[in-house]
Parts: C-alpha cells; structure tokens; sequence
C-alpha cells in the first residue's frame, strides 16, 4: 500500500509537471552569428600581381577585396537603437586586421566598418540666408555698392540643426571588459571626412595642406579623445573642423570657398557644397554676390545668393598633433557606408632632436595603445542623419590574434 | 473547447461570450461555442482580431441566442450545450452530444469598427462552413466539418501609445525587421484567408466507458500591407491530434460522466519575407498540448451543470534563415554584385512559451413546476505568455513577457410563455482581466467589461419565431485610470423557420452595436459593428 507521502509526492508531482507540460524547444538551436571581433595578422605591404607588385593598405573609402579578404568572415554586430525608441536597428559588418611593416614590427591596426544607410548625409547645420540678390525678374535687389549690406545681415541667415551628418563614433577600451582608459574616435561625413591631404603635385601652392599626402593621400581624419574614466578629452592638436564658419552671435558666415591666385580650382579641389577649406577660403563681405557653390554648379545660370542658399558651418584644415593619428575615409555607394580606419598600433610622439641627438618619441599619453596578442573591447555608435537615430552597440571584445 | 487564441481570454469563455459580451472585450474576446466544437485553433486570425468582437470562426455559436440580446447562459438552447463534447470539446463526448444526425451550414459576415486616440482599427470577417453529424445508432458517432473565413484586419502599431497599445501590445505574430526607428504612428493591414478541416469519431467500447478521437487541420496565409521596403507575410499550419474518453459511472442514477481528453498540436508559424533582391524565412515551430478533465451532471427533469478544467501549454523558437543579395537594402555589405558580398546566415531569432490554465462551470437550472430557467457561468484563468528576442540579432517580433489572470460571469433567467408561445430572458455578462508586463513597456492593466442583456423570441406562428434584443454595453478597458467607462448600445433581431416536414431549420440574427466614450474623456473612443449569422440545419 503507497503511504499518503508518497500519494503526496505523487500529487505535487503531478501538479508540477502539468504546469510545465510542453514539447517544444526552450534553447536556441542555432548558433548566434559572430559578433567577437578578431584581428588577424597582415602586412602593411604586400604583393598584389604576378609582377611582384607591392602595395600599401590603402585607407581611401574604396573598399577592395585585395585589401581585406585576409581577414576571413566579418563579424556581423547589431546596432539597436538608443533611447527607447522602436525599431532603427540594422547590422554592422566589422573586418579588422593588425600589420606589421617590411622590418616585421608591428605597425598599424585597421578596421573596416559596413552598414546600410539608404542615404547619406553630407552635411551638418548649414548657415541658410533668405537674401536674395537678383529678382527673378532680373532686378538687383542687394546692391552693396549703394552701401547695401543685407547680404552679412544677420537677420538674413539662420542655421539649420534639422540637417545632419552622418556620424560614427567608435570606443576603444583598454581591456576586454571595458576597462579605462579608453580611446574615443570620431567621424563625420563633413566635419571630419573631407579632412584628406590635398595633392602636391596638383595644388603647388598647397604647403602644409598636402602633409601625409604619400602615405595614404585619400585618407582623412578622424577626432580624437581620450576617456581616463572621468570624461572624453580631446587629444592634443587641432582637429579638423575646429573652425566655426561664423560668430558666436550670428550665423553670417565669415568664410567663403575660394583659391589661391595660382590655382584654377576652387577649394583644393574639395567638394563646395560640404567643405570650405580654410587654408584657402576668402572673407565675406557685403559684395560677395556670388554664392561659391552655384559658381561651381555649371547647370545652375543664378551665380548669386537665394533664398535657401546655404554655406558650411565649419572650416576644414588639416589635423595637427594627436589629433591626426587615426586616418579614416568612408565611402557611400548603393545604399551603404564603407568606412577605413587605421592608426599606429602604438600611437606615438614625434621624433625630436635634443642638443643634436636624434631622440625617438615615445607613446602618446593621450591614446591607449595596443598590442598584438592584446585583449581590448569596442564600441560602435552610429548616427544617422536622416532619421537622426542613434544606434548603439554593444561591447564587442576585440583580439589581436598574433 | 476548441479555439483558444493566444491572448487573453479564457477559452472557456470563448464558449459562452456572444458577440455583444465581445464587443464588450474591446481587448481581447474569444468565443468558442458548442457549433465549433471540432474546429481548429487559428494562430493568425487569433492575432489581427485580438482587441476586436470579430470571432476567429465560421458561425461561432448560436444565432438564436444573437438575436435574443446576446444572451449565453440564461435560455436553453441545441446550439449553446453544456455537455462534454459542446462544453469541453472532448471527441468521447460527441456520441451522447444530440440524438440524431444533423448536417448544418453557418454563414457569418463581422464588422468591426472602433477609433480611440484618433487610432482607427476595424476588422471585417467573412465566413462559411459545412458540418456534419452522424449517429447511426447508439453504439459510435462521427462528424466532419470544413470552414472557411476570409479577414481584412488593421490596427495602429505606436507602442508605446495613449491607449496602452490596445490593438498591437498583444500582436504575437512575426514582424518585418526595421532599419529606421519607427517614430510615427502607422497604420498597417492583412487580408487573412483560412480554411479548417477536422473529423471526430467517437465510439462505447465498453458498458459506459466511450473513446473518441479528433484530427484537425487548418492553414493560414496572410496577405500584409505596411508601407515599409521590408515585406513580410505570415503563413501558418496547425494539426491538431486529440483523444478523448467519457465514462459513467453507476451513481447518481448514471446523470453524471467523468471525461477526460489530451491533445498534440503540430503548429508552426512562418514568416516569408521575399522580393527579387531577398529570399527570408522565419520559421516558428510552437507545439502544443493540451489537457482538461470535465464532470458533467444532466438531471433530465430539471438540472444540468457541468465542471471544467484544463491547461495548454507550448514552447518554441523562431529560426530565421536569411539570404541577402548584395543590392539589398538591409545587407551591410557593399552593393556590389558579388558572392562574397552574399549576406546569407541563419540563426535563432526568438523563444517563446505559453502556460495556460483554467476552470470554469456553468449550469443551467429549470425550475420544478415552473416555466423559469436559471442560467450561470463562472471562470477563472490564468495565463503566462512569452516572446523573448535574441538579443544580438534585428528582431523580427514584438517582445511579450506578461501574465494574465482573470474571471468571467455571466447569470440570468429565462421564462417562457404560455403555450410554447416563446421566451423572455435577461442576463449579466462581466468579464476582467489584470494584465501585467514583465517588459515594462506598457503599465498594469485592470480591464473589466460588462453587459446587460434583454432578449426574447415570441413565435408568430409555430413554425415562425420572431427574435429581439438589447444589450447595454458597458467597456473599461483599464479600471485603474482616470477615463471613466465607454459606454453603449447593441440591437440584435432575427428570425427563425423550422420545417418539420424534412426537419429543415434556419435561423438568422442581425446586430448593430455602438459605443462611445464620456465627452471629457481625451480617448474619444467610438466604436460600432455589424454582425449578421445565418444558421441552416437539417437533420436526419
């Protein structure tokens, strides 16, 4: 005879398996897809034909197999979005290789980020004016030759924080669990992404502006910070865009895109409707008439300022210091960003010479710095500017395989 | 019962709620009626007609009871049962169900229309269906039926939104991913088409003792509209495998059946998401089983009632098989046409997992001596549900981590006239449910909905009977906030012929109903409907 404990025992267990009766899969079946990202080992420069060419990895924002097929399948990170909001979340493909240079010293880390963005946004809080200069009934409107100075009114020009760039940020921490220091590295599709050496052979006149330009001539810049853990510091230097197009009290703007009297091109060749290159920009006056952008649009037949026309909030220059470590260039084609990155594995000082010794620079205190073998973690942030939505990733362990 | 929709209403509630009560489950109603008793669980119809009246089924119930104010338990009727097979849905209770063999057609036309929030939702269902009973002799038993419902569904998917995301916070079905964040309100639809098969048989094998069994199936492809580059429809397939055994035993004069019954559902969910550029699939295989056991006691003179129980539960897991071309949209490698930029993985997108337990009861009593029926019906539900995203791919769900637990009564009388000259009935309907979020998403939802329903038949002739009702509706969707309660009006007639000659029957209801919220209420809720059931029966 079963005693009552046991009818008990029976009962409960009874009750219990009732309440969790199912026969359907309560783990996941299927591997997560590879998010962890490894760098593998490649050379700065390797040999790409038969004719023993040798090239560089270049950091242009021309994405080519021959540069990144070393590094296998590329990790595959979900960017969700931040702040609540539903839905904006896409995939972030992540390549990541470490060099070494012809002497097999480890040289540089590089990064190639992809993501989708139906479109891009080339340009961050344009300064807008309402003048118009010529009616469309050919009257002149503006005539600063009778001292009309409507074109530099403030009340004229306004700024547009509605339009947006592009924008990625990337945290690199200095251990595998996100430990500080960390590395803060900016891009954006105007601010930083313009800032490439100009060619020295094209623009002879181009003096400090084509620094760089023989080691990877379309690569630009990207802003830099360092986080010790109380807060994101600029590194050293000037960054690219650290020239405000206009005063703290207005948004008339100060600059406009020009030459040098011994160029033909405007802008060092830069693109007019996103960038004023500094080095080569002209004040504003109440007779510049002509808007620099309709001057370099050949379809456009009104050369002067209208109602909507809009300058760059931002003069472009080259980075100098610390600020010119991480060499990026992103490139939008059919829908998706492809964004280089490199910097020095180590990021250090200039060579000095003290009392005619040459003294080597050490590592920057201003930059975490890696190495192979090396367990770190990342950080991706991804601002689009269309929607405005930031995305975010998680922390992505990174490892530089040796 | 037959029909549980995963959402919140206990299914055996689903078994006595009308439409009137519905409409008043502006939330979540479910209705499974003694006429479908045999039919097939939906998945996806269960999810666009959540929050709506609109029953998921062909002919859900008794058109007659329609047409008398809704009214479910206070007057008796063939098509409203309490035994094992109309109650419980057990296949062994099929044999001792009816007395004779009947084959009847249920046509049903739904629409439903509300707008809160100036968030407007409607659902319109268009159903037809064939079954039929036999019974031969007094040893086995068999029926078939087929069904068929057509749905044109939409509904608003802000969430989180001033009504609580009434229409989409309980949407279980997959979702297209989004690259954008969804900022604005969106209206977005589904035509839904759905046929049901299933077949019982049921036989004594022993003094008393009765086995039966049930096979169902039903599929289910949805035609989704949302104006995203991303397209996603849904399809399902469910078959369901259910044994049954009724006994009786040798008491109580043997007026009382113990009977029990357990069921396996093959039910799988996909989402196909195609166009020249990309080639998903999201495939969910959710199986189920079911249980429940049943007392019923049939006085034939005066008293019949009979006690519910019963679980359901299912886990699951959605595997999505993804395959990109470069020049798609959402690949995030380069649009160039090459292999290597082929974005083609597969992994594990969700699980998921229903607890679902209930006890209800209901009894009908005839008054000795007296021309009066009191009618009762009491249920108690609990329920866990969850949809839990892998949190490091796109998801391709709206995530679900919420319990719900609540009751649901109806009582009432019934008197009929002198000299069968017809019935006069009136009843209470209260349903509530407490909702609570483990996402934290939306807030703790108190929802208790009631009616009043008046209805009567009078027979112009005896052959001919005349049928109307009333109800008054009273919604309040979430008791813990300020907003008073909605409050409305349903009308209901119909009419009944029998032919005794070739013992044809046909009945036909009609319904409108309305409600509307107080004027200072900032939801401005209206909502109305139309809802018309015509019930052809001949038996043999």
């Amino acid at each position: 005879m079963p005693s009552g404990k046991m009818l008990r025992t029976g009962i409960l267990c009874a009750v219990l398996a009732a309440t969790s009766l199912s026969c359907g899969e309560t783990q996941p079946t299927e591997p997560n897809p590879v998010s962890d990202i490894t760098a593998v080992r490649g050379n700065e420069q390797f040999l790409n034909s038969p004719q023993q060419e040798t090239r560089e990895l270049l950091i242009d924002g021309r994405v080519t197999d021959i540069e990144w097929a070393i590094t296998g399948d590329a990790s595959v990170i979900r960017m969700h979005n931040e702040g609540g909001e539903r839905g904006g979340t896409y995939y972030l493909s992540v390549r990541s290789l470490w060099t070494v240079d012809r002497f097999n010293a480890p040289d540089g880390i590089l990064f190639l980020l992809q993501w989708p963005d139906p479109t891009q946004n080339l340009l961050h809080m344009p300064l807008v004016t309402s003048a118009d200069v010529v009616a469309d009934n050919g009257d002149t409107l503006i005539d600063c030759t009778t001292g009309n100075t409507d074109l530099v009114n403030p009340a004229k020009w306004t700024i547009n924080r509605n339009i947006q760039e592009d924008e990625v940020l990337i945290e690199l921490y200095s251990t595998q669990s996100g430990g500080y220091p960390k590395d803060l590295w900016r891009w954006g599709a105007e601010t930083t992404d313009p800032a490439n050496p100009v060619n020295g052979t094209e623009f002879g006149a181009a003096a400090g502006d084509s620094s760089g330009s023989l080691e990877h001539p379309g690569g630009a810049f990207m802003e830099d910070f360092f986080d010790n853990g109380s807060g994101p510091v600029r590194d050293s230097g000037s960054w690219a865009y650290m020239l405000a197009n206009h005063d703290s009290t207005n948004y008339v703007p100060l600059k406009l895109a020009s030459k040098n009297p011994r160029e033909v091109r405007f802008n060092r060749g830069k693109p007019i409707p996103f960038v004023i290159w500094n080095s080569v920009s002209k004040d504003f006056g109440p007779c510049e008439i002509f808007n620099p952008i309709r001057v370099d649009n050949p379809t456009e037949p009104d050369k002067t300022w209208n109602p909507g026309d809009y300058q760059p909030s931002f003069r472009t220059i080259l980075p100098t210091g610390s600020q010119a470590d991480v060499v990026a260039k992103g490139g939008w084609n059919m829908g998706k960003w492809g964004l280089e990155i490199r910097r020095n594995l180590i990021a250090t000082l200039p060579d000095t010479t003290i009392n005619g010794v040459e003294v080597h620079g050490g590592p920057r205190p201003d930059d975490v710095q890696l190495v192979p073998g090396g367990h770190y973690a990342v950080r991706f942030t991804i601002v689009d500017g269309t929607t405005k939505a930031r995305s975010v990733s998680d922390l992505i362990p990174i490892y530089l395989r040796p | 019962m037959t029909t549980p929709r995963i959402v919140s209403i206990p299914e055996y509630a689903m078994s006595s709620l009308t439409r009137s009560a519905r409409t008043l489950l502006v939330a979540s109603a479910i209705l499974v009626l003694p006429a479908t008793a045999g039919m097939v669980q939906a998945q996806v119809l269960d999810a666009w007609l959540n929050g709506t009246p609109v029953e998921p089924f062909t002919g859900n119930g008794s058109a007659r009871l329609k047409a008398m104010g809704g009214i479910e338990v206070a007057i008796p009727d063939d098509q409203s049962r309490l035994d094992p097979y109309g109650y419980s849905n057990n296949p062994a209770g099929l044999r001792e169900s009816r007395d004779s063999s009947y084959v009847e057609v249920p046509i049903t036309y739904q629409g439903h229309d509300a707008t809160d929030y100036n968030f407007a939702n409607s659902a319109i269902l268009h159903g037809a269906g064939v079954r039929g009973e036999f019974r031969p002799g007094g040893k086995w038993a068999m029926a078939a039926s087929f069904d068929y419902a057509n749905v044109d569904a939409s509904r608003h998917d802000q969430m989180p939104s001033p009504d609580d995301a009434r229409f989409i916070r309980d949407f279980d079905l997959p979702v297209a991913p989004e690259l954008s964040p969804v900022t604005t309100d969106r209206t977005f639809g589904a035509g839904i088409q759905s046929p049901t098969i299933s077949a019982i048989y049921a036989r004594e094998f022993l003094e008393g003792l009765t086995l039966g069994a049930r096979i169902g199936y039903r599929t289910e492809s949805e035609n989704r509209r949302l104006l995203i580059p991303y397209d996603l429809n849904v399809t399902s397939e469910r078959t369901e495998i259910q044994g049954g055994a009724m006994y009786r035993p040798h008491v109580l004069n043997s007026e009382m059946t113990l009977s029990g019954w357990g069921q396996y559902a093959k039910a799988n969910v996909t989402g196909v998401g195609e166009s020249p550029l990309n080639e998903d699939e999201f495939d969910w295989d959710r199986p189920e089983v079911a249980y429940g056991a049943a007392i019923h006691y049939k006085n034939m003179s005066w008293l019949e009632g009979i006690v519910d129980g019963r679980h359901r539960s299912f886990d699951g897991e959605e595997v999505a098989r993804i395959n990109w071309a470069p020049q798609f949209f959402m690949n995030p490698l380069p649009g160039v046409a090459d292999p290597d930029n082929v974005f083609k993985k597969h992994w594990s997108a969700f699980l998921s997992g229903l607890r679902h337990n209930e006890v209800s009861t209901r009894w009908l009593v005839g008054l000795p001596g007296r021309p009066v029926h009191l009618g009762v019906r009491w249920a108690y539900y609990r329920q866990f549900e969850w949809i839990r995203a892998n949190e490091v791919v796109i998801p391709t769900v709206n995530e679900l981590d919420v319990k719900r637990e609540g009751y649901n009564f109806a009582g009432g009388l019934s008197v009929d006239l002198p000299n069968k000259q017809g019935v006069l009935g009136a009843e209470m309907q209260l349903a509530r449910e407490f909702r609570q979020d483990f996402t934290y998403q939306i807030p703790d939802i108190d929802r208790m909905n009631s009616t009043f329903n008046i209805g009567g038949e009078y027979r112009l002739k005896p052959a001919l009977p005349l049928r109307a009702g009333v109800q008054l509706i009273r919604l309040d969707p979430n008791r813990t906030d300020a907003s008073a309660p909605v409050k409305g009006t349903a009308l209901t007639l119909g009419l009944g012929y029998f032919w005794n000659a070739l013992q044809w029957r046909i009945d036909a209801s009609y319904q409108h109903y309305h409600y509307n919220s107080a004027p200072d209420d900032p939801a401005d809720e209206i909502g109305f409907g139309d809802q018309g059931y015509l019930f052809i029966q001949r038996a043999f």
